[in-house]
């Protein structure tokens, strides 16, 4: 029976794990991340634009907040091992605030002094990790001419689904350095959600939809993004599309639940009633010694509830162990093409306790009535003769 | 009349020779000098990239390609896995055809061959004096691999000319005896050796035109060296402009 709870345990722990995580990651990591719409600018001296013409430019639009951040795409990263193109997003306090709830790192820190480098595993998996020296070289936007600074990798991250996840994360003065200005930026993200959740929802994405389009306008009357290729990630279609694959991995719990309690509740059931009838000279030894029916109900309860803490407890720790290993070994999942990332379980207190809550009352509605029919319906006289 | 004229034939000549040597002397001409006594405007050529890693393992990338003024097309021969592969300049801008996917893409001067430790700048953008300009210049100056130290240099400072994409500065030692270039150092904007250049050899015909060299790159943040090997030169009075038109990639790829 132990067993069984153990296992019980282990399954829940997973697939709340897993359920959290990726409603977490379609939904707040990405609303979070990429506001109501993240635009890329694309044009004069390679996308990037004073920080105060965008703003001026977006000055006539009442949003919620403008994010301006600088990504270096198509930057060179070097060392004696390795030498390949990627991305360098600066760490804002902005970013930063994300990072908090966002950036998984498989090993280190994310970055925080000047010459301190944070890499995507995904990318450079096997070729860079924690501790290695890289250099990092961009065309500088303005002069067009190419800079490298070195970079000590402090850490590796794990996910790359959101703004700036596939990217080398360096501080904001080394980006300054690296582009060699201060004041230019190349991603616009516009924040306006929440001030307009009160509109209701149809009204909201016609309403977000209109501002992405006055997002577009404003920029390109400012002769902002002319080149062409804009890109712009629309929260509400984004949420939309993907509400099927979200609901899917909210039923998985549901689902868990559904299989697991008559399943994992038969065989709680039979092991209870076999473990009963088997200690059914125990029994009347209670009554023969004038114990009420309810008090030897209660004391074998009791000990079947112990007994699923106990498997609770174990089987979260399995749960958790195979969880770490499968996570160092690296194992990635794909889920279609704009998710990807290693196996991550996340949980709160509440799913603890959920899991907890389901394991008791599983006990108790499988292993109540079993052990109440056989002491209540078996009369105290077969039970002494049974056990004399 | 007659003395008029001899008169300003004479004043004429005098002023290009004069103009010739201040020529000469220009930081500029230097450069030009150097890059038209070493690169001819148009020709054919074999080229090899040998190189070798930090961990001693070598590999070789076999071109032949053309080149003409600004414009150069380099289609891989060798390894089988990348043959058929086309890099091309065309004026400013660099593309690359790949076969295996039929896809042409631009290129940045900066983005290096996959395995070598040489860019796409470096081997299709070979004349300097055509995106660089000359900031400043010194004579008589010395390098420290010049053991007899007979030999004198120009040693050029140089910066990407406006809207070309480079190097932050490149140092190049040039020979004052014959103009050719003997080392040159490629710096980014942070101040950092990203790479250097030793012409180990030209060799010319008996015509006097290039018929080989081998420039030796390395680049100390890899710790990677390339031996760049010109081979093969033939020297043409023209090749078509559309050999260089990226729409000709395809063909020249073989597929």
């Amino acid at each position: 029976m132990f067993i069984i709870f153990v296992l019980i345990s282990a399954a829940l722990y997973w697939t709340t794990g897993i359920a959290n995580a990726v409603q977490k990651i379609e939904y707040h990591m990405y609303r979070d991340s990429d506001g109501d719409a993240t635009i890329y600018l694309w044009g004069n001296y390679w996308g990037f634009y004073e920080g105060d013409k965008i703003l001026k430019a977006l000055g006539g639009l009442k949003v919620e907040n403008v994010v301006l951040e600088r990504s270096a795409w198509g930057s060179y990263v070097d060392n004696d091992k390795i030498s390949a193109q990627g991305n360098v997003f600066e760490l804002t306090p902005e970013n930063r605030v994300r990072a908090k709830d966002w950036y998984y790192l498989s090993s280190g820190r994310l970055p925080e002094a000047p010459g301190e480098a944070a890499v995507p595993e995904a990318r450079y998996r096997g070729f860079i990790k924690t501790g290695d020296e890289i250099f990092l070289s961009v065309y500088t936007p303005k002069d067009r001419v190419l800079n490298t600074l070195p970079f000590k990798v402090v850490g590796v991250l794990k996910m790359e689904p959101i703004k700036g996840f596939d990217s080398i994360l360096v501080t904001k003065e080394d980006m300054d350095t690296l582009l060699d200005s201060k004041d230019i930026y190349n991603t616009v993200t516009i924040y306006d959600y929440f001030r307009q959740e009160s509109l209701g929802k149809p009204a909201l994405e016609n309403s977000l939809n209109t501002l992405v389009s006055n997002v577009y306008m404003n920029l390109h009357m400012n002769n902002i993004m002319t080149d062409s290729h804009p890109w712009c990630f629309d929260i509400v279609d984004f949420i939309k599309q993907n509400q099927s694959f979200v609901t899917i991995f909210r039923g998985i719990n549901i689902l868990a639940i559904l299989l697991l309690f008559p399943i994992a509740g038969a065989v709680i059931a039979i092991t209870i009633r076999m473990l009963a009838i088997k200690r059914t000279a125990e029994f009347a030894t209670y009554m023969a010694l004038g114990f009420r029916n309810y008090k030897i109900i209660r004391n074998f309860v009791l000990e079947v509830v112990i007994i699923s803490i106990a498997g609770y407890a174990a089987g979260i720790f399995i749960g958790a162990v195979s969880a770490g290993i499968l996570q160092n070994m690296r194992v990635y999942l794909v889920f279609q093409d704009y998710m990807h990332g290693p196996i991550m379980l996340m949980h709160t207190i509440w799913d603890f306790l959920c899991i907890l809550l389901f394991i008791l009352v599983l006990t108790a509605v499988w292993s109540i009535p079993v052990i109440s029919r056989i002491i209540s319906k078996a009369p105290a006289r077969v039970l002494r003769e049974q056990s004399f | 009349m007659k003395i008029w004229i001899k008169g300003f034939t004479g004043l004429a000549l005098v002023t290009t020779v004069f103009c010739s040597a201040v020529y000469a002397e220009e930081p500029s001409g230097i450069l030009q000098k150097s890059d038209k006594k070493f690169i001819p405007e148009i020709f054919t050529y074999n080229m090899t990239l040998r190189t070798k890693s930090a961990d001693g393992k070598v590999d070789v990338v076999d071109y032949n390609g053309k080149k003409k003024h600004e414009n150069n097309i380099m289609v891989t021969l060798n390894p089988v896995s990348a043959r058929g592969q086309v890099n091309l300049k065309n004026r400013n801008v660099l593309w690359s055809y790949f076969p295996t996917s039929d896809t042409s893409v631009k290129q940045s001067y900066q983005a290096i061959i996959l395995g070598t430790s040489v860019s796409y700048g470096d081997i299709l953008a070979i004349e300097l004096s055509r995106d660089y300009d000359v900031q400043s210049t010194a004579e008589n100056s010395s390098l420290s691999n010049d053991a007899a130290g007979t030999n004198m240099y120009y040693l050029l400072a140089l910066t990407p000319k406006k809207g070309v994409d480079g190097y932050a500065k490149i140092f190049i030692w040039i020979n004052q005896a014959n103009f050719l270039p003997v080392r040159r150092e490629y710096y980014a904007l942070s101040g950092l050796l990203v790479k250097s250049c030793e012409i180990k050899s030209i060799s010319f015909n008996d015509k006097g035109v290039l018929s080989g060299a081998d420039e030796l790159f390395y680049e100390p943040l890899k710790k990677k060296e390339t031996l760049v090997t010109f081979s093969n030169i033939i020297v043409l009075n023209d090749i078509r402009d559309t050999t260089f038109n990226p729409k000709a990639m395809k063909f020249f790829s073989g597929e």
